[in-house]
């Protein structure tokens, strides 16, 4: 079972960088709350997610350079909830410090809401829009790894391409 | 249709009709999404 650890002389050091999934671009004002899961509903892994009882204990907002870094966490595991106005929200649980004092996340990517990554004029609920204007061809981007996958409506057959997602 | 019916479809030869082929490029997208969330869970 895993319950949350308070070390009251200890402080660890989270960071990392917030971009857009499909076009790469930094995103500057994101939340980034950084919370804990009351004991007590540690003891209920199944509870719905809603119904469960959090503690926030810090937060901040990426800046310029969509860079963040929170200080002065005092909890050696903890949960993670990134989010913005027009952007799918990203939870990361159970995030936790072991030797190290400073976590780094890296590149963190979140998704427009309701969009589909790969298209480059149109956002579903725009799913109507597409079958409209019967658009045939997809490019999927899989950033993290700078990867991409094609997908083609031809002669009533999907034919895939993954040449370019397997290649190194 | 299921996801996996969807993803059948996709990597087979079968003739399908284009609301079909939107519903495939709908669950790989969710797919990707989903990759990408387990990728940053795995570099932590």
């Amino acid at each position: 079972m895993l319950s949350t650890s308070i070390c009251g002389n200890c402080q660890y050091h989270l960071k990392g960088k917030i971009y857009d999934y499909r076009d790469g671009e930094i995103i500057i004002g994101t939340s980034v709350l950084v919370y804990s899961l009351s004991d007590s509903s540690y003891k209920k892994p199944f509870e719905p997610f809603d119904k469960r009882v959090y503690t926030y204990l810090n937060a901040t907002i990426s800046n310029l350079n969509g860079d963040f870094i929170i200080d002065n966490i005092r909890t050696q595991n903890f949960n993670l909830l990134i989010g913005i106005i027009g952007y799918e929200k990203l939870l990361i649980k159970n995030i936790m410090f072991c030797e190290k004092d400073t976590i780094d996340l890296g590149n963190i990517y979140l998704f427009k809401h309701s969009s589909i990554a790969g298209l480059n004029e149109y956002y579903p609920g725009d799913l109507e829009k597409i079958r409209e204007a019967k658009i045939t061809e997809f490019t999927f981007l899989y950033p993290p790894k700078g990867k991409s996958l094609k997908m083609k409506f031809e002669d009533n057959i999907v034919k895939i391409d993954f040449n370019e997602f397997l290649s190194r | 249709m299921q996801t996996q019916d969807l993803l059948d479809f996709a990597l087979s030869d079968k003739k399908i009709n284009y609301e079909v082929f939107i519903d495939i490029i709908y669950v790989i997208n969710l797919n990707m999404w989903k990759l990408s969330v387990s990728f940053k869970r795995e570099d932590l």
